[in-house]
């Protein structure tokens, strides 16, 4: 079988992905399903078009700032352009699709002991000392769950602080804005769930489920969450 | 002809910055032109070690059922399969053929075989490595074949130091895969295990002798319907990747991570023993070095390697994400088994707690237990779990531990642990 050259300038005996560092090499059997992109920014130049599919091994410049680079790199080191996807990184997150009208809503960490009894759940106990811990949403999707390196998981609503509540899953929930600046919230599979509001059931998984002004979720073994929306006209 | 298919299940996406990805691979095989039939099966060695130790005498019905049991597996050896019977004691012994030698199944053979057992008395210690390298040897006879073995015993190896038992069962490894049978209760789980891990076999207990003779034919049968032996589970993995783990998630959990065998610098295999036409689940788990958001990379080629041939492969993949509500889905065959994998490691911790006196250790553990196989629907080991501990919710994992348990339902349920149920897709 003829050698294949990857996007990564290997030489590859196997045509779909690279049989060294398992990059996928371009024309190889039908594109890989859409990656979710974000939103371009407002004001973001807009990508440049791909390399040439051929020769990429070949070219020692960036198509995009021609700076020169070498055939093991993957990245371009000035400005990031990815050579096997032919992108620029993402953009970081400006403010994602709906911008904030008004001051941000607030979410309020506690531990509820009502809820903990309710719970009752073995081998945790309540913790003693859990003042409040008041996050401001200010970006349009939040997660919701335990830091984790390992797994890639930072949570902007980060819970791995003490007292830790070891009903938490990493990636416990998601938060998100709508378009008339309030947020919604998206249970993506935790390991225990997400309950809105007392008395009801936890939320079916991958169901956005609008917030309101004071509402509470409750997850884990002890954690309440409460959310806090601007009033419309803040007094003067 | 026996064909393979493998299928891949898994969320390639990652979180930015994430690196391990987990995939289960579904491998099936079926035959091709029609299912086999009696005769036409390759060629195979049967080789039944059966304990005839002091002890197997007392009861004498323990001898009697074992006697019984191995006449009903000789019963059910096809025609042409080669096949022997060990007497093992503090000594490993030809029960027949007379000779240190392997004999073919017909109606003759088949009956002096029988006669052969019916003379089986107990005498003497219990030394299983001798017994194992008895039957390496027989196998050897025919290297080609496929071979298997039963292992019957009802004691603990105590008749020879433990790096020979071990060394007897390292030098076995690779070369036949043995199912093991303990009978009544005062053999070691844990012993019996690293034989039937080490020998890519199953383990159960046999708790009554009248339950021996069904189970011999149920193990007979399923060795004749295997068609192939020595089938690999080949993963390459790209450069800078790690391999985590590689484990069989059904019909039972086998981890299979340090059994590889390097085939050059990124690819492994790893051992799954002889097919017949079934169905195995197995979790793969990888590290790769985390690619930017939007990058998609091969993070593993499965493949089965039969006589040294690929016969199909499956790519596991990793696409990173800034999109969390992708990244953190956990797909469901992954969340299954690994709860699976969960279930049996705190069904035998518990039990060693329980087994140590530490009463809180092994009712947190049981409990969780409980509610594991609730969730999972696993209702053969909700059974074994109920008789030994009392559940007070199998929800939340309420339990109390029971007193005056028999050993052989805390036996039975250690020794099914590993058993799981198999996630729909």
């Amino acid at each position: 079988m003829p050698a294949v050259a990857c996007p990564n300038g290997h030489e590859s005996a196997t045509s779909d992905y690279c049989d060294q560092c398992g990059a996928r090499i371009e024309g190889a059997g039908p594109p890989p399903p859409a990656a979710p992109t974000p939103e371009p920014a407002a004001g973001a130049a807009p990508p440049p078009a791909p390399p040439p599919a051929t020769g990429a091994a070949e070219d020692l410049e960036c198509p995009n700032c021609r700076s020169p680079r070498s055939t093991e790199e993957k990245f371009c080191e000035v400005c990031g352009y990815d050579f096997v996807l032919g992108t620029l990184p993402a953009a970081p997150k400006v403010e994602a699709a709906v911008a904030p009208s008004g001051p941000p809503w607030e979410a309020v960490v506690s531990a509820d002991r009502d809820y903990f009894e309710r719970n009752d759940v073995d081998d945790v106990t309540f913790p003693d000392n859990c003042p409040d811990r008041v996050f401001t949403l200010s970006e349009g999707e939040l997660l919701i769950g335990r830091r984790s390196e390992r797994r890639g998981v930072r949570p902007q609503i980060d819970l791995s602080g003490a007292p830790e509540d070891p009903g938490v899953s990493h990636a416990h929930a998601l938060l998100r804005r709508q378009a008339d600046g309030s947020y919604a919230v998206v249970d993506p599979g935790s390991t225990n769930g997400t309950t809105l509001n007392e008395g009801t059931a936890p939320l079916p998984q991958n169901v956005v489920t609008p917030l309101k002004d004071g509402d509470t979720l409750y997850l884990g073994a002890w954690t309440r969450i409460l959310f806090h929306a601007p009033a419309p006209h803040p007094p003067p | 002809m026996t064909k393979f298919t493998a299928e891949i299940y898994q969320n390639e996406y990652l979180p930015d910055g994430g690196s391990e990805v987990n995939a289960i691979v579904t491998v099936t095989s079926s035959a091709t032109g029609g299912a086999l039939s009696a005769g036409e099966g390759a060629e195979a060695v049967e080789v039944i070690m059966v304990d005839c130790s002091g002890s197997m005498g007392q009861p004498s019905t323990k001898i009697r059922a074992a006697r019984q049991a191995t006449a009903k597996a000789i019963d059910c050896l096809r025609d042409g399969v080669w096949f022997a019977v060990i007497q093992g004691s503090d000594i490993a012994e030809m029960a027949f053929p007379g000779n240190q030698t392997i004999v073919q199944a017909s109606a003759q053979s088949r009956a002096e075989a029988k006669a052969a057992v019916g003379q089986l008395r107990p005498g003497g210690g219990t030394a299983i490595g001798s017994w194992l390298r008895l039957a390496s040897a027989l196998f050897d006879l025919r290297p080609q074949a496929i071979h298997h073995a039963i292992l019957l015993t009802d004691g603990k190896d105590e008749s020879e130091p433990h790096p020979v038992f071990t060394a007897a069962l390292a030098a076995c490894e690779g070369r036949f895969q043995c199912d093991c049978r303990g009978v009544g209760t005062n053999w070691v789980v844990s012993e019996l295990r690293s034989v039937a891990t080490a020998l890519l076999g199953t383990l159960d207990i046999i708790a009554d002798p009248a339950g021996m003779e069904a189970d011999f034919r149920n193990m007979i049968d399923s060795a004749m319907g295997k068609a192939v032996g020595k089938v690999a589970l080949r993963l390459w993995t790209p450069k800078g990747a790690t391999v985590r783990f590689v484990k069989q998630v059904s019909p039972t959990i086998e981890d299979l991570t340090t059994k590889e065998t390097r085939v050059n610098e990124l690819t492994a295999d790893y051992p799954t023993g002889a097919w017949g036409q079934e169905a195995r689940d197995y979790h793969v788990c990888i590290e790769v070095k985390p690619a930017a958001v939007g990058a998609e990379m091969l993070a593993g080629r499965v493949s089965l390697v039969v006589n040294d041939e690929v016969a199909s492969q499956a790519l596991v993949k990793a696409t990173w994400t800034d999109d969390a509500a992708l990244s953190t889905k956990i797909n469901n065959a992954v969340a299954h088994y690994t709860g699976q994998a969960e279930l049996a490691q705190v069904i035998q911790e518990g039990l060693e707690a329980r087994k140590a006196g530490d009463t809180a250790t092994a009712t947190t553990k049981l409990g969780r237990a409980v509610q594991l196989a609730a969730e999972s629907g696993h209702d053969g080991t909700t059974r074994l779990l109920a008789k030994v501990v009392e559940v007070e919710d199998a929800n939340t994992g309420k339990v109390r531990l029971k007193s005056g348990v028999d050993d052989a339902d805390e036996m039975a349920l250690d020794t099914r642990s590993t058993k799981t149920t198999r996630v729909k897709h």
